[in-house]
């Protein structure tokens, strides 16, 4: 299973946000996009879930363009984990995971709807956290909720737009690590992420967009140099290893 | 891997125990209601058979009986679709008249009044047109704005309450004051007693398959309550379902108000009481909504038509109760420590 | 058996249906035949009474102004919600207070009529009234819609419910001495001039912000009593008016009613804003009688309020009128009490 954006060019008004951003996405890799705000990244991810129609250029699951594909189709294929999620009603953490199984639902709930949420508790770690109020639940518990519902949809590829920027710093390492576990089991995750160690330390590959451009893209640790990065956020940025393991600083 | 049991039986039966029996109360009280009234006919009486040459039998069938199952179908419509609303706009204080019903088919109503020296329609056939008229309306103007759709439709359905309610006030000032003003006056106070049997079933007809069309999308509610977007990864045509679910309300509602006037705070205040007992779920909160409405608006119904000899107009007595309800929920939910709140946010 | 036990809510359903269409229809014709008669209401409806009506409810205060005017109030079993608490009617029939208040404009209540077992139901005009009549009629109960909405109407309303009450005599006396003194009137100040006439303001329920448009009762009142209503052009009921254009009116007499909120003469007399007007400047503002009621309401004593005033616009052409005996001749001859008796007072405030 592929996604892939061809030559995607979108516009606000006159303005381009995204402009000619090619890219492919298998299965069972973890993409980082990285770049400033403004660069498009939540845009590119919006409009790969078909919620924005491109002026130029197309998006396609296994070569099929996907506005031909009804949303319940669509939504067997791309899972998202919103950045925002602003939450009204207290549902139970058990029936949000359910509502994932959406896409697959025809009226009743079967057996099979049943353990797919089961499975993606157990997944997540939320067994014990099934009946409660998911609203009341701390910023990377309800993270995780979401991605127990993403897991729940059994869809071929992962979105999430910053999943981590609300989250201290055990979370973060937990969701990411989560998020990981997932692509070994075969999804695709894109995930639109503001700190490069982080993409050092989780993805497969980073793409690194720039004023609705991509200025680079391949295996992190070659793409995320210090010029690159220092490019892409205008400031200057070091890289260096400890233990073998690269990581970015701002430089001094 | 270890998958431990799915749902815990006991979660679920005990909602359909909460359910049933809200339902059977519902039920008990519209049969004891047929033993209420100011005519001197008790249940005991109809029990007996004491139905004294045919005047008693008239009551009956002639004036409780309509009058009860309009309250409960119209009650449970209107709560029914408060809870709908309140879901797809994300709001609380959202009620069936959000998007103007209410104020179209005031409109409608009092239109076929003052043009009744000339043309002669009837009052709830063009309140019944002009309450799906406004929601078209709001239809269109949402339509063309770009941006938040579900915030669009809220302030169209603004614009255009306000623009039906200027022009109620034009026809209130046009009219006869001895004879057509009255008149639209308590039309718009609500009031079940003007129900004749062809408009119950005409009510019945339309309500009952569309509070089952309901019930069956209770479920996508609960999705489409996450967000547009939300909603449209998880497989929800936003826009058709919105479209379709608020067309299946209007309807419901415009019926009800066609034939029983505006009924205020029932559609407002019952969702949240629903909410209270069986949770946020709205396959749940719609079917508990159903029946609590349904009984609530019967109480209060029994009330207007047995206080005093004259009739007090229902929409007073919804007024009166909802709102100290609607005041003490307010205070009671957010002070909930733990556990779920009335359903609305933490 | 089980098919038979499944079958019992079909057939309960069966009878409720068949219950319902029988109630639909019209109820069951009142008595056998010989025993009815049919009168045209004033909305038009040909209705059948029984030969002899003894039950009578008035729905709407009009209506029990008229019965009680016809001497029938003995025969009242239920009337709108505000009559058991008047004092004039509470003098004439102190059983009036034990009598169930129906409904008024704003709606029956059909059981407690029901209850009543009346013979015939007095309605006010309105454009649910022949809904409500028809409702009435489904209960086997009848009923008549009156509209005397100006003083013709007026006098037809008392000669249909003459009629219907069986009080013929009693209405053709009303109507007598009705005719008598519209007449006395207009040979008085008929040949007078419309622009000679006494431009008359009448404050509302609302004080002086407030008048009569060209429609309602009370305007007629002052044409009949030879005057000029200056706000003859408005419409639609009792009508808001701003100072400015009272002023601009400067009518030559103000009138205020019982229910006028503010209604006194003095207060009115006193207030720096009118000062301006004819009528405060020559002390012409004058309270409508009376503590028993108002007499401008369309009802039969609102002859009463024409001479009244017709007294009050030419003093010098009705020198010769008695107020206080004429009101005393009516009171006793239609209510069986004079107007002093029972503690009336020309310039009394109710």
């Amino acid at each position: 299973m592929v996604l892939a954006a061809e030559a995607l060019t979108i516009m606000l008004g006159r303005k381009a946000i995204l402009q000619g951003v090619s890219l492919t996405l298998h299965r069972g890799r973890f993409y980082a996009i990285l770049g400033p705000n403004g660069a498009g990244k939540t845009t590119l991810l919006r409009a790969l879930l078909g919620f924005i129609k491109p002026r130029v250029g197309q998006i396609l699951i296994n070569g099929h363009n996907i506005s031909r594909l009804s949303c319940r189709e669509l939504a067997r294929h791309l899972a998202l984990v919103p950045q925002e999620h602003r939450g009204v009603f207290p549902y139970t953490v058990r029936e949000m995971v359910m509502m994932g199984r959406n896409p697959h639902l025809n009226g009743k709930c079967r057996e099979e709807d049943l353990l797919a949420v089961e499975r993606a508790l157990t997944r997540v770690g939320l067994e014990t956290f099934a009946e409660r109020n998911y609203l009341h639940l701390s910023g990377g518990e309800k993270q995780l909720v979401f991605i127990a519902r993403a897991l729940a949809q059994e869809a071929a590829f992962l979105l999430l737009d910053e999943p981590t920027s609300h989250l201290d710093y055990r979370n973060q390492q937990q969701v990411m690590s989560v998020i990981k576990a997932m692509t070994r089991q075969g999804t695709g995750v894109l995930a639109a992420l503001h700190d490069p160690n982080l993409a050092l330390q989780y993805a497969d590959q980073a793409i690194l967009l720039k004023g609705g451009q991509v200025l680079a893209a391949g295996p992190p640790r070659e793409v995320l140099s210090a010029e690159n990065l220092s490019e892409l956020y205008g400031i200057g940025i070091e890289v260096s290893t400890a233990g073998g393991r690269p990581f970015v600083l701002p430089s001094p | 891997m270890e998958i431990h049991k799915p749902w815990h039986p006991g979660k679920e039966t005990g909602y359909r125990l909460l359910l049933t029996g809200v339902a059977a109360a519902t039920i008990l009280l519209a049969f004891l209601s047929l033993g209420v009234g100011r005519y001197p006919l008790s249940l005991a009486d109809l029990l007996r058979g004491n139905l004294e040459d045919g005047a008693g039998l008239r009551i009956l069938f002639g004036v409780r009986l309509p009058r009860i199952i309009v309250a409960v179908v119209a009650g449970g419509a209107l709560a029914g679709v408060g809870c709908l609303f309140q879901g797809i706009f994300r709001n609380p204080l959202a009620s069936p008249d959000v998007l103007g019903v209410a104020s179209g088919s005031s409109f409608g109503a009092a239109l076929a009044i003052v043009l009744s020296p000339y043309l002669s329609l009837p009052v709830w056939g063009l309140a019944f047109l002009f309450g799906l008229l406004s929601v078209f309306m709001v239809h269109l103007l949402a339509g063309n704005v770009r941006g938040n759709q579900v915030v669009s439709l809220l302030l169209s359905g603004i614009i255009v309450s306000a623009f039906f309610s200027a022009a109620l006030s034009l026809l209130k000032y046009l009219a006869d004051p001895m004879e057509q003003l009255p008149a639209i006056v308590f039309w718009l106070m609500g009031g079940l007693h003007r129900a004749t049997w062809p408009q119950v079933l005409g009510l019945l007809f339309i309500v009952l398959p569309g509070l089952a069309a309901l019930l069956a999308l209770g479920w996508k509610v609960n999705i489409l309550s996450l967000g547009d977007e939300e909603a449209l990864s998880l497989g929800i045509n936003v826009k058709v379902l919105r479209t379709v679910l608020i067309g299946l309300g209007t309807l419901l509602v415009a019926a009800c108000v066609s034939v029983g006037g505006v009924i205020p705070w029932v559609g407002l205040v019952v969702p949240h009481m629903a909410r209270l007992l069986v949770g946020a779920n709205h396959q749940r909160s719609l079917a508990m909504s159903i029946v609590m409405g349904g009984g609530f608006l019967l109480l209060v119904d029994n009330l207007a038509r047995t206080l005093t000899p004259a009739e007090i107009p229902v929409g007073i007595l919804t007024a009166l109760f909802g709102a100290p309800t609607f005041a003490y929920l307010l205070i009671q939910g957010p002070l909930t420590k733990g556990g779920e709140s009335d359903g609305f946010g933490s | 058996m089980k098919r038979i036990v499944n079958r019992i809510p079909l057939v309960l359903i069966f009878i409720m249906v068949s219950l319902a269409l029988f109630a639909c229809s019209p109820g069951e014709s009142p008595g056998a035949e010989g025993n009815t008669r049919v009168v045209v209401d004033q909305a038009g409806r040909t209705v059948e009474l029984p030969q002899r009506v003894e039950r009578v409810i008035a729905a709407y205060q009009p209506a029990t102004y008229l019965v009680f005017a016809l001497g029938a109030n003995e025969k009242l079993v239920g009337v709108d919600v505000a009559s058991p608490g008047l004092e004039f009617f509470r003098l004439l029939h102190p059983a009036i207070a034990q009598l169930p208040g129906v409904g008024s404009k704003k709606g029956l209540n059909m059981e407690e009529i029901a209850a009543a077992a009346p013979d015939v139901v007095i309605l006010f005009p309105g454009h649910d009234s022949p809904t409500l009549a028809e409702q009435l009629a489904a209960q086997g109960i009848p009923s008549v819609i009156i509209k005397p909405e100006s003083p013709e109407l007026l006098q037809e309303s008392i000669l249909l419910l003459g009629d219907v009450l069986g009080e013929e005599e009693q209405a053709a006396d009303l109507i007598a001495y009705y005719e008598e003194k519209r007449a006395y009137i207009q040979e008085r100040v008929g040949g007078i001039p419309v622009q000679e006439r006494p431009r008359v303001f009448l404050a509302g329920p609302d004080g002086v912000l407030s008048t009569c448009s060209g429609d309602l009762y009370q305007h007629y009142l002052i044409e009949e009593a030879g005057g000029k209503d200056v706000a003859e052009e408005l419409s639609g009921g009792w009508n808001n008016v701003s100072l400015e254009q009272v002023i601009a009116w400067n009518p030559d007499i103000i009138v205020t009613l019982q229910y006028s909120e503010p209604g006194d003469p003095e207060e009115i007399m006193a207030d720096p804003n009118l000062a301006a007007t004819k009528a405060v400047q020559e002390k012409r503002v004058y309270r409508f009688p009376s503590n028993l009621g108002p007499w401008d309401y369309p009802e039969p004593r609102s002859i009463l309020g024409v001479l009244w005033l017709a007294q009050k616009l030419y003093p010098a052409s009705f020198a010769d009128l008695d107020m206080e005996q004429e009101a005393d001749f009516f009171h006793e001859k239609f209510y069986g009490r004079t107007f002093t008796e029972l503690g009336g007072q020309l310039d009394g405030n109710s």
